[in-house]
């Protein structure tokens, strides 16, 4: 446990001291809404309307893999990879700490694009504020948890920056449907859908128990 | 004990690859001479033929993907190389037919439905541990160091059939509508008569076939494994000399 | 009768490709392994009098 604390709190330090990765998404994700507005301008129609979660969660996702990028490339550098390797402690935790580090940052991320994405497109979130919240964090954790994971795996590959959302794209399909379902209703001014909800739990939870226990393998002997 | 996988010299076939050549040219005219003379479906028409070749190479397919997962979790349980040469010759093959498959499907689909393709739940899932096993491929051919590559494809292997069942609920979530045929189960009377044994001559055969390019695909990599200590040893033998 | 002709020789042509890919990647790695194993017999080996002979006069 305490290793996931002191890995977290590296990374979030390092982050705060020169705010490369968080900078580096926002700015991403924000011109992705941008050019999401000019290529399919916000009309009154059901069907544009039914297209913005989807909209929305694709933004997400790709400031996600810009950022889960830079997650372990801040390791490379004079081997601290190795290192983490090395420490005796359970690497399921530094994976844990790693998740939660890129976590808050895609957090952050998300609240400034969903504001930016409700001017742009004339979607009110404040009514739906805290459920929003609550959908977003549970798809930034399985994206995080599955981007980590695979981040480790592709910085280790020929072409790292390439790799990643090859990697982890085919399997965000549950979490990704399951955020949109939920966005969906919660635009719509419905009640939370309890089986999208049940699907994004149920996922996070799958993908954080195996990728948990095989991190172990995903670092150096 | 006689090795039936692993011939004395990586130059030899092993046991295996000539058991499963012959079962192959056994099966093939059985198979063959089974569906030329099925009868012809009376609602489908002759396209419903292709019963005896798409489901086959679909469960090969599954077979395979089964088999890369399989493999890879004893690679990380034993770290033996012959483990991770059994799963990565289970993904290529199985990557193989399931390419097979989803070709042969919409030429199906356009016969029968109108349309190449569906956003239907079996088809949509099929297509998604497709990606997922290419992706495989991928990080196999793009890593570096074989032992790495090997722990990452065996754990990126058993993520991808983990995914399977969430795949499975989030498509029937965003109402996949099943278009698909239901799953034909030989002995149930929803196969007309006559069309089970070309059905499982084309499973037996396609299992056949998906053994054999299997064997000789883990041949491949003893053989790539040889070469290379070989070459690596008459380097050194040439550095030593001069 | 078209779509299912092509449906059996797209599925024949993949297998009996990939096979033949395998086939010819075994003749090339085989190849490759004789030129090794020729490399090392004309130097004669580690073991050779005139290997050991060059190694201790080095």
């Amino acid at each position: 446990m305490n290793v996931l604390r002191a890995v977290l709190w590296k990374d979030l330090l390092i982050e705060w001291r020169s705010r490369e990765r968080s900078v580096a998404m926002l700015v991403f994700a924000l011109l992705v809404v941008v050019i999401l507005y000019l290529a399919a301008p916000p009309a009154d129609t059901p069907e544009a309307r039914a297209a913005l979660p989807g909209m929305l969660w694709v933004a997400y996702i790709f400031a996600a893999v810009l950022g889960l990028n830079r997650a372990f490339a801040l390791e490379l550098d004079e081997d601290a990879l190795t290192g983490l390797a090395l420490a005796p402690a359970d690497r399921g935790f530094i994976f844990l700490g790693k998740t939660l580090a890129s976590f808050v940052l895609l957090l952050g991320v998300q609240a400034v694009t969903a504001l930016a994405f409700g001017l742009a497109f004339g979607v009110n979130f404040a009514p739906v504020a805290l459920p929003f919240a609550g959908v977003a964090a549970l798809g930034a954790l399985g994206i995080c948890v599955v981007g980590t994971f695979c981040s480790a795996m592709a910085i280790r590959t020929r072409y790292r920056e390439a790799m990643l959302p090859l990697l982890m794209l085919p399997l965000l399909l549950p979490i990704l449907l399951g955020a949109v379902r939920a966005t969906d209703a919660l635009l719509n001014g419905e009640a939370l859908p309890g089986l999208a909800l049940q699907l994004l739990l149920v996922s996070d939870g799958v993908f954080t128990i195996v990728c948990y226990l095989g991190f172990d393998a995903v670092l150096d002997e | 004990m006689l090795n039936v996988f692993d011939a004395t010299s990586p130059i030899a076939r092993a046991p295996a690859a000539r058991l499963t050549s012959v079962l192959c040219i056994g099966l093939f005219p059985a198979w063959a001479f089974a569906v030329f003379n099925a009868p012809i479906d009376s609602f489908q028409g002759v396209i419903q033929k292709i019963l005896y070749i798409h489901p086959p190479l679909a469960f090969g397919a599954y077979l395979g993907f089964i088999c890369t997962a399989l493999f890879g979790a004893l690679y990380l349980w034993k770290r033996e190389p012959r483990f991770d040469h059994w799963a990565l010759s289970a993904a290529e093959v199985g990557v193989l037919l399931c390419t097979l498959m989803l070709l042969t499907g919409p030429i199906w689909g356009k016969g029968t439905w109108g349309r190449w393709w569906t956003w239907d739940l079996r088809l949509t899932l099929t297509l998604l541990l497709y990606f997922v096993y290419v992706s495989y491929l991928l990080l196999r051919a793009f890593s570096e160091g074989s032992e790495r590559a090997a722990r990452f494809a065996a754990l990126y292997g058993i993520l991808g059939l983990v995914v399977v069942p969430l795949n499975r609920f989030a498509i029937e979530l965003s109402g996949g509508r099943a278009l698909h045929p239901a799953n034909l189960n030989p002995g149930d009377d929803q196969l007309g008569a006559g069309m089970t044994s070309p059905f499982v001559l084309g499973v037996l055969l396609v299992f056949a076939c998906f053994a054999w390019l299997l064997v000789r695909r883990y041949e491949l990599c003893r053989l790539r494994e040889a070469v290379l200590l070989q070459e690596a040893e008459s380097e050194r033998e040439d550095a030593w000399a001069t | 009768m078209g779509y299912l002709i092509s449906a059996y020789a797209l599925s024949l042509i993949g297998g009996f490709g990939y096979a033949l890919w395998l086939t010819r990647a075994r003749q090339k790695l085989r190849r490759r392994l004789e030129a090794a194993s020729a490399a090392r017999r004309s130097d004669g080996g580690p073991g050779t009098a005139s290997n050991r002979a060059s190694a201790e006069a080095g």
